[in-house]
């Protein structure tokens, strides 16, 4: 029954079975459930990912329908996480989704972040982006990192040692504010955080370690960006 | 011999908002020979009122941040260098 | 939880005093919730038991209660609403105000029922509460500026726009007493709320909690919403569209709409401000409160012309009055209009109402432009009104007159009585009671002074269902009162009025609801509650001296018969009036004065909580 909902993956060159059992034994942590979120958790729930915990500590409200296109518009007051995990589960009734409905700060993010083998970053502030990167590098587990803004997007995987952390390439960005998005932007980047998640977990095709992707969907022009680590960084330079 | 005259042609890429600042998406620029990443940071005040650094703009050389090169913005500027602009995308 | 309730309460309120720089907590007995509900409900309470009838507006002893209810923070459609009550510098009285703010929100999640702010701030304060910590922080860089800036600057505080912000504008630092209390996007528009934040030097309040808000039945409440979800679709698609502004054409052409000062009823401009040229011409986008669907909340944005740039959240009271009530007829004036009084921190209402006196005076030669710094105050005049409303705000010339209210202005000036409206010190919504005699005890009998909200909405009922004559007399006091007491309730849950008949709270709630929420058997008592909100609240004004006499309305209402329009020749005598509010009285069980008498305070069960 199982094998038949992922025989198209399946049939990918690189993604045997052993792949499949990868995903089915791992936990991977969604920092957000908002515009990135939606699609990252779609597309790993459709994969097939064992355990997914998605966290957010918000209600839907209209505004978000733009690109949050996890929710409907019965879900408006009702909290996203909540919502989410529902959601989820009628597309795959296989995995188990927990609701995490809580602020992330450097105070709760270990706990909110539990036993994941990866911390996926659906945030839409940097504040929470800087628990989550600490957390991994406590944890010594991958962070893909993504932000989208506009027609735009960012996204890298930081693995210290063998790459950066967040803190060594954005040291301190300052607070945004509301950020507008273009919904398709959302899809894409989150999209590919759920492939470069896939990749990390198999262990096949190339994934962003060591690079920075900036892509501009309305110009559809698309950099790919060395990152180094920083040896003095105060957040992995000790690794 | 060297010929101090000689111009340093550098690509400049604008990406996102940099590029609404800018005006442009990119551009070839010339400095003369021993110009330096602080060069640029000139030009681009000068130009654009873009002011580096910044802990809103990204500024990669070659590849590289600029706080990843030894010299930081004293790092001399080759002939061909490309130079990217970018902000920290936040959103999610 | 201090509370034994499943969900919905804490049971906690938190007291700050300014003067001292204390902070406190206290509980609040599980029995005023059932019996008071919470929001307006509780806030009555506190009020009746720590404001004295002796305490001014300005005087430190008057407090700021700020109440959520039991839904507040709920997931539940617009489940956003919280009070404030306080003695009104407008009215000199007891004061109670709705708003969708994120305040109740976010007290909740720190884990208070309300807060209740005491004494004055020795220089300008902004109160930062996060996670329940309270700190007294310096707001000297935020006086003077404008609201939206000052917001902004709150969300900056706590990083984050996911917060409850609220603020005063420069007119409430200088004790304007038409000034409102602007929080988040929305606001606490009547009464001079606003003002006795400026004579507390309190400049804002931000609060940002994240706790959960515990729930009896999370299953019910989430089968609920859906369910509501769907109602809301259906009932409430034109809200969704056009607003509260839909209400401007009917309005008008059953000639009830306020036009230059209430001298008439029907405003020829009415096509040019309408919710079709709102729609067509002005109409950018919608605003939802937090967790609503419906969005009602309409901004307009002024393309061209002399009010290019202007932008505002428009409805249907803003419209009325800076509009038909000031004779306008340009809307990009009326958004422009909104616009001011929101940055410079007054009530539209109130100030819409006070620029049409000052039009009318003007236009009858009793005051002349050496009293208005030049402004050639006529109706129909954009600039002149935007003019009007800076004096005001600014308390320069004449302004400083008007910034005191309809009764300072009556004190010193008493035979301006003809053309100042009023009830008890407030001016009235955007609706002639000549229009339909039900609106006349709507504003008579509001426990805060002439309010279409507190005082009962009647026009569904007066106008549109066809189920009442409009002119007759008998049957609107019980009318008014079921009203009255409908809101009074819905006001102690935290929803929105515009949401509630899609969750049963309806004059004849089933309580499905409340229980899903706090586990409690709130079933059928809820009307009930409404009542006893009401006549506690009349025991408040009762105690602050407010009989029979306050209840009157302005003689422009009483002896003025409508001179022209779909109703001319219309009027409603003082005789009539009085007709009117035997039968409200009657209905209410309180004497002939206004009194409750005690029969109704004991079948109340009112004996216990006071």
């Amino acid at each position: 029954m199982e094998e038949n909902r992922y025989s198209r993956q399946l049939l990918i060159s690189d993604w045997s079975g052993e792949c499949q059992e990868n995903l089915a034994r791992a936990t991977v942590f969604i920092a957000g459930a908002g515009g990135l979120g939606s699609s990252t958790a779609f597309y790993l729930a459709a994969s097939g990912v064992g355990t997914i915990r998605i966290c957010d500590d918000g209600d839907l409200e209209l505004s978000n329908l733009n690109r949050q296109i996890l929710y409907q518009e019965s879900d408006i007051a009702a909290p996203k996480v909540i919502a989410a995990a529902e959601r989820l589960k009628s597309l795959n009734s296989t995995i188990n989704v927990v609701p995490v409905l809580k602020r992330i700060t450097d105070a709760t993010v270990d706990d909110c972040v539990g036993e994941s083998d990866l911390i996926i970053d659906c945030l839409d502030n940097f504040t929470a982006r800087y628990c989550c990167n600490a957390a991994a590098v406590r944890k010594g587990i991958p962070f893909i990192h993504a932000g989208i803004s506009g027609f735009s997007g960012q996204l890298t995987c930081f693995s210290p040692p063998e790459t950066p952390c967040l803190s060594c390439i954005f040291p301190e960005v300052p607070d945004s504010g509301i950020v507008p998005v273009a919904g398709p932007a959302a899809g894409v980047i989150g999209s590919l955080e759920a492939m470069e998640g896939i990749k990390l977990l198999c262990g096949i095709g190339n994934p962003l370690k060591g690079r920075l992707l900036v892509w501009e969907g309305d110009v559809q022009r698309t950099e790919i960006i060395d990152i180094a680590r920083d040896p003095e960084c105060p957040v992995c330079g000790s690794l | 011999m060297e010929n101090n005259y000689r111009v340093i042609s550098v690509q400049i890429k604008y990406l996102v908002n940099l590029a609404d600042k800018a005006g442009r998406l990119s551009e070839t620029a010339g400095f003369p020979s021993g110009s330096t990443l602080e060069s640029v940071q000139k030009y681009l005040q000068q130009m654009y009122d873009i002011k580096l650094p910044d802990p809103g703009i990204m500024t990669v050389l070659n590849g590289r941040g600029w706080n990843q090169h030894p010299e930081k913005m004293n790092t001399p500027l080759a002939d061909g260098d490309t130079i990217l602009l970018f902000p920290p995308i936040a959103g999610g | 939880m201090a509370t034994s309730f499943k969900g919905g309460y804490f049971g906690k309120l938190l007291r700050v005093n300014l003067s001292t720089k204390s902070v406190s907590t206290e509980e609040i007995p599980d029995v005023w919730f059932e019996k008071l509900l919470g929001g307006r409900g509780v806030a009555a309470k506190i009020y009746y038991n720590e404001i004295g009838p002796e305490v001014k507006p300005f005087d430190e002893e008057n407090k700021i209660i700020l109440m959520a209810g039991p839904l507040t923070g709920l997931p539940l459609p617009a489940a956003t609403k919280f009070q404030l009550s306080t003695k009104s510098p407008e009215t000199g009285g007891y004061l109670c105000s709705n708003c969708s703010g994120r305040v109740g929100t976010h007290l909740k999640r720190c884990g208070f029922d309300g807060m209740v702010i005491e004494g004055k701030a020795d220089a300008w304060t902004y109160l930062k509460i996060e996670e329940g910590e309270v700190s007294f922080c310096d707001a000297s860089e935020m006086a003077g500026k404008k609201t939206s800036e000052v917001i902004d600057s709150l969300y900056d505080v706590v990083g984050s726009r996911k917060a409850a912000a609220l603020t005063v504008g420069p007119s409430a630092e200088r004790l304007v007493k038409i000034s409102y209390v602007a929080v988040d996007r929305r606001a606490l528009g009547r009464g001079g709320a606003g003002a006795v934040f400026g004579s507390k030097k309190l400049k804002g309040v931000v609060i940002r909690g994240s706790g959960e808000i515990p729930v009896a039945d999370r299953k019910k409440v989430d089968e609920i919403r859906t369910k509501a979800y769907k109602i809301l679709r259906e009932t409430r698609a034109n809200h969704t569209k056009y607003g509260t502004a839909q209400y401007i054409q009917p309005i008008n052409e059953l000639g009830c709409m306020p036009t230059r000062n209430f001298q008439t009823t029907y405003f020829e401009g009415g096509d040019q401000i309408n919710h079709i040229t709102l729609f067509e011409k002005f109409k950018s986008g919608n605003s939802a409160c937090d967790r609503c669907p419906v969005a009602c909340g309409t901004i307009a944005e002024v393309k061209e012309g002399p009010f290019k740039g202007a932008r505002a959240r428009t409805e249907y009271e803003n419209i009325g009055i800076l509009g038909a009530n000031c004779g306008i007829s340009d809307f990009a004036a009326v958004v422009a209009a909104n616009q001011l009084c929101d940055e410079l921190g007054l009530d539209t209402m109130s100030g819409g109402n006070l620029a049409a006196l000052a039009m009318e005076l003007f236009e009858r030669g009793l005051i002349t432009t050496n009293d208005t710094e030049g402004i050639e105050a006529r109706f129909g005049d954009g600039q002149a009104l935007l003019d009007l409303l800076t004096l005001f705000a600014e308390r320069r010339g004449i302004g400083d007159l008007f910034a005191e209210g309809a009764l300072g202005i009556l004190e010193a000036h008493p035979e301006w009585k003809p053309y100042v409206i009023h009830v008890k010190g407030l001016t009235p919504a955007a609706y002639d009671p000549r229009g339909f005699y039900g609106n006349a005890l709507t504003y008579g009998t509001s426990v805060r002074g002439a309010c279409h909200n507190v005082g009962g909405w009647t026009i569904r009922a007066e106008l549109q269902s066809g189920q009442y004559d409009r002119f007759a007399l008998e049957g609107k006091g019980p009318l008014v009162m079921s009203i009255q007491d409908n809101r009074a309730y819905v006001d102690s849950l935290g929803i929105c009025t515009v949401v509630r008949g899609s969750m049963d709270f309806s004059a004849d709630p089933k309580g499905e609801t409340m229980e899903a929420a706090t586990g409690y058997p709130f079933t059928s008592k809820l009307i009930e509650i409404g009542s006893r909100i009401y006549s506690l609240e009349r025991m408040i004004l009762s105690r602050e001296g407010k009989k029979r006499q306050d209840d009157m309305l302005p003689p422009r209402f009483l002896t003025e018969p409508v001179p022209s329009g779909p109703i001319k020749g219309q009027v409603l005598t003082e005789e009539m009036y009085n007709t009117l509010l035997d039968e409200y009285y009657n209905s209410r069980g309180w004497d002939n004065e206004g009194v409750v008498q005690k029969e109704t305070v004991e079948s109340l069960e009112l004996t216990a909580l006071i």
